[in-house]
Formats: C-alpha cells, structure tokens, sequence
C-alpha cells in the first residue's frame, strides 16, 4: 500500500529522519511509534505533502507520490487527522462536515448559489447524516465544537477524514487526551473503518491502543526505523526498549 | 441546502422602498444613497476579513480605482456610464489578480502592511498622474448615467438605482452565505494546512475572493463617480480603508448583515455628530473599542446569540 524509500528530512542542522524505509502492508491497521521527537509527524507531514524530503520516495499503491502536494495526495486517495482539531467553533458540527467533500467533489459555485443542484446537495445532505451517524455525533450535529465534549470531537473528525471515502487514512495521536471509554468507542470506530477497505496507519503513543488496533507497527527513534513488524515483535525488540526505557547502564 | 434569511432582505427592501417614496428632503435622500455605498464596500471587506481571514487596508484604492476608470472612460472617451461599471470592475479584478498572488502568501500584521503599501501606492498615483486623474484637484464634469429615457440627475432617481443594485448585491450576498461557498472560506481562515490536506487549495481561492471583492469595490467605484459628478484622491485616501475596516468589525465580522448594520452605524457619524467633525475618528476608534471588548462578534454577531438563546 505504502512505501517508503531511504527517506531524508533536515530542518537546517537536526536531521528529522533519516534513511527511513518501511513497507505498509497491503490491508489493515499499521501504527507508527516512537518517542517524542522520533520524527512521527514529520514521517506523516511527509507523506501528506506538508513537507518534501531532501532524499528518498514515497509510493503509494505502487505510484510515486514524493513531492506532490498536499491537495494531489489526497485527491490521490490518502486522508489524515491532525493532532489539533480543526474544527471551525463558530460553525456547527454539519457545517464543518462539508470540509470532509467538497475539496475532492468540488460542486459547482454557481449552482450552488443558484440552486441548480438541488439534487446533489440532497444526496450530500443524506450522505453527511449517515457519516454522521456512522461515528454516532448525530445528536450534536446542530451543536458548535465549543458545546461538545472533545471525545465525540474525535469520533467527528474520523467522521470527517472518510467522508471523503480515502483508500489510506493518516491518523495522528487519535486517542490523546482521551478517556478510557472514550478510547474503547475511537477503536471499535477505527476497526469500523477498516473493515469497509480503508488501510490505516496512525501515529500514537497509547501502547494498549495501538496492541489492540495495529497488524504492524513501526517504530522510529532520533529519525530512525529501529524496528518493525507485529506488536509482539517490536515490543520484545531491545532497541525499541531502550529508546523508551533507557540504558540498563544509565 | 440552507434556507435564505429573508428576514433582513425584506426589513431592507421595505427600509428603502419607505425612503424612495416618502422622504422627499433631497438632503436625506443623498445621505441615503451614500450609506448604500458604504454598505456594499464594508460588506465586500467583511467577505474579505470575516470570512476568509483577509486583512486588507486597501480596499480604498480599489473604490478609487473604479470610480476613476469610469471617469475617463466616459468624460474623456465617451464610454457610455453603464458600460464603464464593468469595465472598471474589470481593471480591478486585473491589478487585485496581481497584486494578490504575491501578496496573499502572507498573513496577519504582513499582510495588513502589504495591503497598506499598496492602497498607499495606487493613492500616489492617483495624486501624482494629474495628466489623467486631475491630481489633487480632482476629476471635474462627469456625466450622469442614463439608462434610455432617464437621466439619474436628480437625488431620487439616482438612489432608486442604487436601491436596485444594493438588493440585488444584498441577495446574492445571503445566496452565497447559505452556500457551501461560506464554509469553504471559513475553512481557509480557520486552517489553511487542514484544507490542504482535504484538498482545498488556499492560495487559489484567497487569490480569486481578493480580486472578485477588489472588482465589486471598483464597480460601486464607478456608481459612487456618477453620482458625486466630482473625485479626488481624498475620498479614497488610508482614511477610508480604515473606515471600512470599523464598518465591518462593528456591524459584524462573518455576517452579511455585519457590513450594513456597520456602514449606516458609522456611516451616519459624521452627520450626527457634524458639530465634532474634528473628532469624528475618537469616534470611531471609541466605537471600534467598545465593539471589540464588549461586543465579540460584533453588533450581528451580538444579536445572533440574543437571539439564539432566547429561542
């Protein structure tokens, strides 16, 4: 599904990531971990077109996509969530779910404003209710993001990220500042989402989470890949141990 | 699909119907129309600033752009006055286009310098190409426009027009705010980066809606020259796009009715207080203040949650 090649980002002296190559399998959950400051976000800011690497690919389904731009990705098929919420407070929850489909449809202005494509609009407006429904916020759609709790924020922003119908969705740190039972609703929504065909690869620091969720998990460390495979494996791998834990020695 | 709020159109259509058939003090009329004028261009700032984030303190410059395109055209070439309106439009959408997708890369105070710089750039040139403009002393002998058999000489007739064009504007505005259009602007205020990554490109759009505004300024430029017979640079001056900038943060960022409510707030300053002319911007910054601490969102903003919680 996606792979990443030799991968090389620099911001002036600090080499964000360096050599960095992995293979996403095909289908399923696949996690990115590592420390704070192991080059997580940069990996995905990379791989969604928010930055362009001094070295290396990045393909997706077999198609270079390394240095195109953020909208050319996800009109290719990739979707992400950012670690922020952006979601507009002085719209409702509707409102804001437009930002799900109208960059990758784009309706026409004039009809729109016209009413021309009162046909479509209506089909949008069904298709936004079963999204809606879909990640259970059907209840807080007329509500602003300020009036909502946050974990139904999150549920709202995945609702979002497959309005768009991705082939790969990028989720980053989906379940940070979470509650327990809200962690329980977001992974049973991420396995909702996988079962319809969309592979997922998220960045997350929540090891429970990502042991019941990820097929295959990376982890970087100072920009590195020091290891890769199932959960099992990674979690038993000695450098994995010490980027978290530290030296015996120290 | 969003429902039209006919609710303000028909308040301002019976507003203006009420002053075109009952007022006959010439002086009110004129006053009128002028607030019309100020409308449209606070309204235009507001889709700027309020919608999709776009500080511009050169709205000014493209009024004045407008109205003395229309000028020459039709005192020195003849152009009929209704053919010049777009015409002008046109020329600001030209320079807006331009001048825009540099500019536009940039945000906040940056942006608000480089729409400073260049309001202050055309002002210049405005002042300085007297050969064309008329310099300091103005643009004298503009035409009326007539539209078959009448002439739109006379204060009445003239506001009629303005009437027509103002609702026209209005209902279009309030098609766009009940348009996906309005979020996808909202969007790009809010997070360029999360519209990038849903494949909005910011950079496009900010381009078009500065120099569809710049074109709908210049084209009320353009009604403004037919009905004052007479421009100077003055009327076009940072003084101006500072007015416009109260008008909209006032009435209301992000409200259609923001940029009217505004415009005949701060329109009717100087008329009210005419004793204080010299005073007349304490006025508005006091204004500007207290809307700003007091009144989040403005007067329709305020008005808005009034409503909404007592609903």
């Amino acid at each position: 599904m996606l792979d990443i090649n030799n991968i090389g980002v620099s911001f002036g002296g600090v080499h964000a990531l360096s050599n960095v190559t992995f293979a996403m399998p095909q289908t399923g959950i696949s996690a990115l971990i590592g420390p704070n400051g192991a080059g997580k976000t940069t990996l995905f800011n990379v791989i969604t077109g928010f930055v362009t690497p001094k070295e290396g690919s990045v393909k997706f389904d077999g198609k270079e996509i390394t240095g195109f731009k953020s909208e050319q990705v996800f009109m290719g098929g990739i979707s992400r969530t950012f670690q922020n919420l952006n979601i507009i407070p002085e719209l409702t929850l509707r409102e804001n779910m437009y930002l799900g489909f109208i960059g990758k449809e784009r309706p026409s202005a004039f009809a729109t404003m016209t009413r021309l494509n009162r046909k479509y609009w209506k089909e949008t407006s069904q298709r936004i209710e079963e999204c809606m429904n879909f990640v259970n916020v059907t209840e807080y759609a007329d509500m602003t993001p300020g009036s909502v709790p946050y974990g139904v924020l999150k549920n709202f922003e995945l609702g979002r990220a497959v309005m768009s119908k991705p082939r790969l969705l990028l989720l980053d740190e989906p379940a940070a500042g979470l509650n327990l039972a809200e962690k329980e609703n977001l992974a049973d929504m991420v396995r909702k989402i996988q079962s319809m065909g969309v592979c997922i690869l998220m960045v997350e620091h929540d090891m429970q989470f990502i042991s019941s969720l990820a097929d295959f998990v990376v982890c970087l460390n100072f920009g590195q890949v020091i290891a890769a495979g199932t959960y099992a494996e990674v979690r038993e791998n000695k450098e994995v141990l010490r980027a978290y834990l530290g030296d015996e020695d120290a | 699909m969003k429902r039209l709020n006919f609710t303000f159109i028909i308040i301002m259509a019976c507003v203006l119907a009420y002053i075109g058939t009952q007022v006959s003090n010439e002086y009110y009329i004129g006053v009128a129309t002028l607030l019309l004028i100020h409308a449209v261009n606070a309204t235009a700032l507001n889709i700027l600033l309020g919608y999709t984030g776009i500080i511009s303190i050169g709205q000014a410059a493209f009024f004045g752009l407008g109205a003395y395109v229309a000028a020459v055209l039709s005192t020195n070439y003849g152009v009929n006055p209704l053919l010049t309106m777009p015409i002008a439009a046109a020329a600001a959408f030209a320079v807006a286009y331009l001048v825009g997708s540099p500019i536009l890369k940039l945000h906040g105070n940056y942006l608000a310098m480089a729409t400073l710089g260049m309001g202050m750039i055309l002002y210049i040139f405005m002042n300085e190409m007297d050969f064309i403009t008329g310099g300091p002393s103005g643009f004298v002998g503009i035409g009326d426009i007539i539209i078959g058999k009448f002439d739109l000489a006379d204060e009445k007739s003239f506001f009629v027009f303005m009437s027509i064009f103002f609702m026209v504007f209005l209902f279009i505005c309030e098609l766009f705010d009940k348009s996906f259009l309005h979020n996808k602007l909202k969007f790009i205020k809010n997070s360029e980066s999360a519209c990038r990554s849903y494949g909005i490109t910011p950079a496009k759009t900010k381009v078009m809606v500065f120099a569809s505004m710049a074109a709908l300024t210049a084209f009320n430029g353009a009604i403004f020259t037919f009905y004052t017979h007479f421009i100077s640079p003055v009327s076009f001056s940072f003084k101006y796009s500072v007015e416009l900038l109260a008008m909209a943060t006032i009435g209301g960022l992000g409200y259609i009715t923001g940029g009217v409510v505004g415009a005949v707030l701060l329109g009717l300053v100087p008329e009210l207080f005419s004793a204080f002319e010299e005073y007349e911007m304490i006025i508005y910054g006091g204004l500007l203040a207290v809307v700003i601490m007091f009144l989040p969102g403005g007067i329709s903003g305020t008005l808005k949650r009034l409503v909404k919680r007592n609903a």
